[in-house]
């Protein structure tokens, strides 16, 4: 077998770096691009460029935007005493989809995990700590994953607003809709147990 | 829970092996080195999903191969059959339960219980507390699939928590509060573990109690007791309260030190510490009586007796004593043996048991 060419390798190598792509993804990414017209390599790189350029964060939620400031942020229908704080864009737009949440949001982008580096001051905890204080806030809603690493964000954060006054709510855990009884982990169904509602 | 049967494909040193089963007693005789072990191994990574003597799958695969393919087909005591696939291609371990696939270890374990005895678990009784709880931190999970999400969640928090220690010692970061938050959940699934460990220690005691007894014909009284430093009354406020206490002393050695992962089990015998006071012989003894009662104790949860795998029979049992220990066994307990002493066969009822010989990677039936 012959050697790869180099630059060949060059663009397997950039793709297998990206998030959830392997090296065999990369492989075939790469030959599709190879073998495709153009327009099409020509069409990817100026959008990768363009969003690189154009795109920042809101300056106050860290949502993503072409503005200084988000859509959600710049909108004066949504209630501004509402704040729901989530780990990223992603699950900021599982929300938001939803259209349940009226309020504002802040995107803190990440969770603390001191074994992957990641300590509350890598976190935008200061400039959500700051909001709550000068704006009106009378809920923070805390959307954040329901393990150690979400976990210790949340009480991280109710510590420290504890004497703010503010109203600090958590997410739910329980039996998914639809799930079964028999298929639910003890946990949970314990957790589901303890917070059942009056129907 | 019993297996019917078994495939191994470029697993250690068989190339294609597939052996059925239908009795209770399977016995595997050869000389050493020829791959006896390599089946009580297989059946025991069909129930458990883990090695007993490796923790890396590459090491199954046969030398010169790419990766293993093993099933098991099982059925337990209602009646129902069980199928376990699971097959590692050298990069990715598929495991397929009831042609499921199973994402997480936790979602099977226990479905398939297994012990097994194998040499060099001597560790067990003579080794660090670590060896301790975690022989009953197994057995515990193989029938409480709550213990094992409080355990996981417990040690993922103190691994956080050791390293912001180390850093705060080496004196990069300053994270006091990250402590106080880490000590918090550290109480409350200390504390759960706390609970769950006493409350198993409370009933698989007199299962233990009763074989160590039998086993030793009489001679030794066994005795198993939970050894923390906390206040045994309150736990989960005993825990709490020291570590506020002592966490400058965390932080001064860089490591987290107050907990259950730092709790002991203190086996007794005759009233004396097996540890400081045991003999060969006696530690022998109580780690085959530990393993036994587990069988029970399994079965008083789940009703189901697991498998029994035993791994060179005589390296930890003498003749005498694997008579007693097959008087145990004989409760519908499928138990599969291992030994290079032929004169095992001698010892066998054919009409409850099976034996192979096992020939540099072929197993040939006998009877």
């Amino acid at each position: 077998m012959g050697k790869q060419s180099e630059i060949l390798q060059n663009l397997i190598d950039s793709f297998a770096k990206l998030p959830g792509i392997g090296k065999k993804s990369a492989r075939r990414i790469s030959y599709y691009l190879i073998n495709s017209e153009m327009k099409v390599s020509e069409k990817l790189a100026d959008a990768v460029i363009e969003a690189k350029k154009k795109l920042g964060l809101c300056m106050e939620c860290h949502n993503l935007t072409e503005h200084k400031i988000c859509d959600i942020c710049g909108d004066d229908k949504r209630d501004g005493s509402s704040i729901l704080v989530v780990e990223n864009f992603s699950d900021l737009y599982m929300f938001e989809k939803l259209n349940i949440h009226k309020g504002l949001y802040h995107v803190i982008g990440g969770l603390i995990s001191p074994l992957d580096g990641i300590v509350p001051s890598s976190l935008n905890l200061a400039s959500l700590f700051l909001r709550v204080r000068e704006k009106k806030v009378r809920e923070l809603i805390i959307g954040l994953n329901h393990s150690v690493e979400g976990d210790t964000t949340a009480l991280y954060i109710s510590e420290k607003l504890k004497d703010s006054g503010i109203n600090i709510t958590r997410l739910a855990t329980g039996i998914p809709i639809g799930g079964e009884i028999e298929f639910t982990d003890e946990v949970t169904l314990k957790q589901a147990f303890m917070e059942r509602r009056i129907f | 829970m019993k297996l019917k049967k078994i495939g191994l494909t470029n697993f250690r040193n068989y190339g294609d092996l597939e052996l059925e089963f239908d009795k209770n007693i399977i016995c595997f005789t050869g000389l050493n080195g020829q791959g006896k072990t390599n089946i009580a191994e297989a059946v025991s990574v069909l129930g458990l999903l883990t090695s007993f003597r490796t923790g890396s799958y590459s090491e199954m695969i046969r030398f010169g191969e790419e990766g293993f393919f093993i099933k098991g087909e099982f059925f337990n005591s209602s009646g129902r059959d069980i199928e376990v696939v699971i097959s590692y291609d050298g990069n990715i371990k598929k495991i397929m339960y009831q042609n499921k696939r199973i994402t997480r270890f936790s979602e099977m374990w226990g479905k398939i219980p297994v012990v097994y005895l194998i040499p060099d678990e001597s560790i067990i009784t003579t080794g660090p507390p670590a060896a301790r709880r975690d022989f009953c931190d197994r057995l515990i999970s193989l029938t409480d699939s709550e213990y094992l999400q409080i355990l996981n969640e417990y040690n993922s928090v103190i691994k956080q928590k050791n390293k912001v220690l180390s850093e705060m010692k080496a004196g990069i970061s300053q994270s006091s509060e990250l402590i106080a938050i880490y000590n918090s959940k550290i109480a409350s699934a200390g504390s759960g573990i706390y609970i769950k460990r006493t409350e198993f220690i409370k009933n698989f005691l007199p299962y233990f109690v009763e074989i160590f007894d039998f086993i030793s014909d009489g001679l030794y009284a066994g005795n198993i007791i939970y050894e923390t430093i906390m206040d045994e009354k309150d736990y989960e406020k005993s825990l709490s309260v020291t570590l506020r206490e002592q966490k400058i002393q965390e932080i001064k050695r860089g490591i987290s030190v107050i907990g259950p992962h730092k709790d002991d089990l203190d086996f007794m015998i005759n009233g004396r510490s097996l540890r400081k006071f045991g003999s060969k012989g006696q530690h022998k003894l109580f780690l085959v009586a530990l393993k036994l009662a587990g069988t029970e104790y399994i079965k008083s949860v789940t009703d189901e007796y697991p498998i029994f795998v035993l791994d060179d029979l005589y390296s930890e049992i003498d003749e005498h004593k694997s008579l007693k220990v097959a008087k145990i066994l004989d409760k519908d307990i499928q138990t599969f043996i291992t030994t290079s002493n032929s004169r095992i066969i001698d010892q066998l009822d054919q009409n409850v048991s099976q034996l192979f010989r096992v020939d540099n990677g072929n197993c040939t039936a006998v009877f």
